[in-house]
């Protein structure tokens, strides 16, 4: 019995070292059989250090940044351009990194499946294939900081969150965009026309390394097309509001108590949401109600001012509306809970980002279409403050296409693009210049009003290195706080304490200070000797 | 050379499982240990702080969420695991010796095949939503009024629970099935012509004689519902506040929200410390029978 078993083992054993011989031979065969293979990579990798030997001419370019304007000012006399130019009027080579192959990761939304849609002509165009990496949000997160903090080079172009935006530039995992730009051989400044964006969208890609000070300084990041995030504005239902002779509330006083009617008069309708749960960018609603009421996230050294009275007044109004006229279970909606119950027509005031207004208007989407208003935030005693969010595009700096992955940054970003993206009604853009046209003005009038309205009060968030970190902490206590587990006011004081805490451990008040002072364009407050936190 | 690789043949064979363990499984425990020793913050350079973070877990400032979190963990599995093998046991008890099983069995295994992140995002969003759930719309028939569940810190972790009891009993129930179909007739005969009643056969002779099938059960159970994690994050991300912020959503939100590695690496490594300890005790225990 034993005998035939022995040797059927032995066979096995030879079997398989036969065929790992034979794999090794196969291999040895296709490397020894594929020799341009091997020269592509030595070609490759000898035409790194070009590359890099033009980067490290750029710092001679951006000495001369200060004549630029001159030089622009010289060529405008020469030749007019349209205010939106076609590609092709760009005094660059298109094609001179023909056959590059750059990789891209976003999250996926209607704006970046349209750059996806829209990639092979900018192959056409250029020679470079563009792949695409859209993923979830929360996912694309994750795996974006986990892209940048290995330093693989894996993606070229990384699309960065708003929230992300200081700790993408101030930890460096982005290669500054200023050096491409001041390049005329990658860059014709006059076609692309930067100050065509507005200044608070450049400002989410600015920074100043000397002083360490994000939203100031060169230019880092560049817009990303399809996002100019006014956030929140109020939308409202106009056949309830005509229905019962109310009108759009002007101030968060009047808003609660037309809730009250509406909630004594129509019971099958949820009078107000917004966001309420924990992250998801719920921070954004009590914050520009906390500007408002004329507070703020931090005075000018970074210290939370949370438990002052304007916040805690502020947090207080945004936790009753969400508890008394929100819908159940208030504490655990996220922006898509919120907006699913607005478009089935279940709620009467819903406040949040501008973005979503295309997708409201939609009578694809959206049940109630046909009946939506939009109107600037309500004010508070102290006025109005939205927050301005901008979604960004930047170079990794271990991308080794980092020049392609310029060209379409540049391409996606100008100021054509940017306009045939919001004229197919898929997102707002970043540029002036698209809301000269008649096209735009006709598909998405209300909203440019309301918009260009906003675009005077507006405040970048307040984003430290760890701003995912306060934001966590803050909207974890007010989610508590809808959900009744503590007072809107104890939510306050204890996010105080914990963000403190936070800031101080990441070293923002240590001396001499290693960052800037803070200042996202609301009410700046002074630091106050007798701050507690 | 052929008789080296003959003698040798066995370390050849073992070598990619060898290599797979040590990639997959040794190197990144080892890593993550490593790092729980510094303050990282990422983006930022590793400083050595030995012991700190975990000083800062058991008792500096983050020993309020830590204990928090743990409290919410002990009682999330304790439940979880218990509420499995009873209702396990239960159904297993009811089909294991019926001629259809077969069919009936598959019915069972549904629930498990469903991918945690599915379920937990069609439980959190279809069944459980408050205003327009299926759940309480059911129970509106029978005059129950609407209830929050995972919207509400009170109905979060019960919610929860229910979940995970629904997606994972099944697993119980195909193990327990199993063990009981391969029992020996010859006891349980013996204690019918004994004159035991049914309660007293199960009690008294099946269990003892199921007792490694159990607790080798129990084992796996506790090990995946200490790291539940999919199913929480797609249904409450750990809120209502902090009211389902196990220890594993707390080390991801640390990780991936805060960019504090070094606190999450000392919290993993509690986590598989905790995890790994109870596999020992839980072995140990089986070793004995």
């Amino acid at each position: 019995m034993s005998e035939p078993k022995k040797v059927d083992r032995r066979k096995f054993i030879y079997a398989g070292l036969g065929a790992v011989a034979l794999i090794a031979i196969g291999a040895a065969a296709y490397v020894a059989m594929n020799p341009p293979v091997v020269t592509q990579t030595v070609t490759t990798s000898t035409t790194v250090p070009t590359t890099s030997v033009v980067t490290t001419t750029v710092p001679t370019t951006s000495v001369v940044t200060t004549t630029v304007p001159t030089t622009s000012v010289v060529t405008t006399t020469t030749e007019i351009l349209p205010p939106i130019p076609d590609y092709s009027l760009a005094k660059i080579d298109w094609k001179q990194f023909k056959g590059t192959n750059i990789n891209l990761i976003s999250h996926s939304a209607p704006q970046t499946e349209y750059m996806k849609k829209r990639a092979p002509e900018f192959e056409e165009l250029t020679g470079i294939k563009v792949t695409f990496d859209l993923y979830a949000e929360k996912e694309y997160s994750d795996k974006v900081v986990i892209a940048a903090q290995s330093a693989s080079g894996m993606y070229d172009v990384l699309a960065v969150l708003p929230a992300y935006s200081a700790t993408f530039v101030m930890q460096k995992w982005v290669d500054p965009v200023y050096k491409y730009i001041e390049n005329p051989k990658l860059c014709d400044q006059r076609w692309y026309n930067l100050p065509d964006f507005y200044d608070s969208a450049l400002s989410y890609g600015r920074f100043d390394p000397s002083t360490n000070t994000f939203g100031v300084g060169q230019q880092h990041m560049i817009p990303a097309p399809g996002y100019l995030e006014t956030l929140p504005v109020l939308y409202y239902r106009k056949d309830i509001l005509s229905e019962l002779g109310l009108k759009v509330p002007q101030t968060f006083d009047e808003l609660e108590e037309e809730c009250r009617i509406i909630k004594e008069r129509k019971s099958n309708i949820v009078p107000f949401v917004t966001r309420g749960c924990r992250m998801a960018g719920t921070w954004n609603i009590p914050l520009a109600m906390i500007g408002c009421y004329g507070g703020n996230f931090f005075d000018q050294e970074w210290y939370p001012i949370l438990n002052r009275p304007e916040a805690i007044e502020a947090v207080t109004k945004y936790v009753s509306l969400m508890r008394n006229y929100g819908p159940p279970g208030a504490a655990m909606y996220d922006y898509t809970k919120a907006m699913e119950l607005f478009k089935s027509g279940g709620a009467a005031f819903y406040l949040d980002t501008g973005n979503y207004y295309g997708v409201l208007t939609d009578p694809a989407t959206s049940q109630v279409a046909n009946n939506v208003g939009v109107a600037e935030i309500p004010a508070g005693p102290k006025g109005r403050k939205v927050n301005f969010l901008q979604w960004s595009l930047a170079i990794d700096p271990n991308s080794k296409n980092k020049e392609a992955a310029w060209l379409f940054i540049q391409w996606v970003t100008s100021a054509k693009f940017a306009y045939e993206l919001m004229a197919a009604g898929k997102g707002p853009s970043p540029r002036k210049s698209t809301y000269n046209e008649r096209v735009i003005q006709d598909k998405w009038g209300d909203f440019i009003n309301v918009v260009a309205a906003s675009g005077k009060y507006s405040q970048i968030l307040p984003l430290s290195l760890i701003a995912g970190k306060t934001q966590d902490i803050f909207s974890s206590y007010t989610s508590a706080a809808i959900d009744g587990q503590i007072t809107a006011e104890e939510a306050c004081r204890r996010a105080n304490k914990e963000i403190y805490d936070a800031m101080k451990a990441a070293g923002y008040y240590d001396k001499p200070p290693k960052y800037g002072t803070y200042n996202n364009g609301g009410n700046v407050i002074p630091h106050s000797p007798d701050w507690t936190p | 050379m052929i008789k080296v690789l003959k003698k040798s043949s066995h370390i050849i064979f073992f070598l990619p499982a060898l290599i797979f363990l040590f990639v997959g499984i040794a190197y990144p425990i080892v890593w993550s240990i490593n790092n729980s020793f510094y303050q990282w913050i990422i983006g930022g350079n590793p400083i050595f702080v030995g012991l700190k973070n975990y000083y800062d877990i058991f008792f500096g400032i983050l020993s309020k969420d830590f204990w928090y979190s743990v409290y919410i963990t002990v009682i999330l599995t304790l439940l979880t695991v218990a509420l499995q093998l009873t209702i396990g046991m239960g159904i297993a008890l009811l089909i294991y010796d019926r001629t259809q099983n077969k069919i009936i069995r598959s019915i069972f295994l549904l629930p498990m095949v469903i991918p945690p992140v599915v379920s937990g995002t069609i439980w959190g969003n279809f069944i459980y939503n408050p205003s327009y759930g299926i759940l309480n719309y059911v129970l509106s028939f029978f005059g129950v009024a609407p209830q929050l569940w995972t919207y509400s810190s009170q109905q979060a972790l019960p919610s929860v629970i229910v979940i995970l009891v629904w997606q994972w009993t099944p697993f119980v129930v195909l193990l327990l099935s199993a063990g009981l179909e391969s029992l020996p007739k010859a006891p349980m005969e013996a204690a019918v012509i004994d004159g035991a009643s049914s309660w007293q056969i199960f009690w008294y002779v099946k269990v003892p004689l199921l007792k490694p099938v159990i607790l080798a059960v129990t084992v796996l159970r506790l090990m995946d519902t200490l790291r539940a994690f999919d199913i929480i994050i797609s249904t409450t991300l750990g809120g209502p506040g902090r009211a389902t912020e196990i220890l594993n959503i707390m080390t991801y939100l640390t990780a991936f929200v805060h960019f504090n590695m070094g606190v999450a690496s000392a919290l993993g490594t509690i986590l598989f410390t905790i995890s790994l300890a109870a596999v020992i005790i839980m072995l140990y225990i089986l070793r004995e029978r």
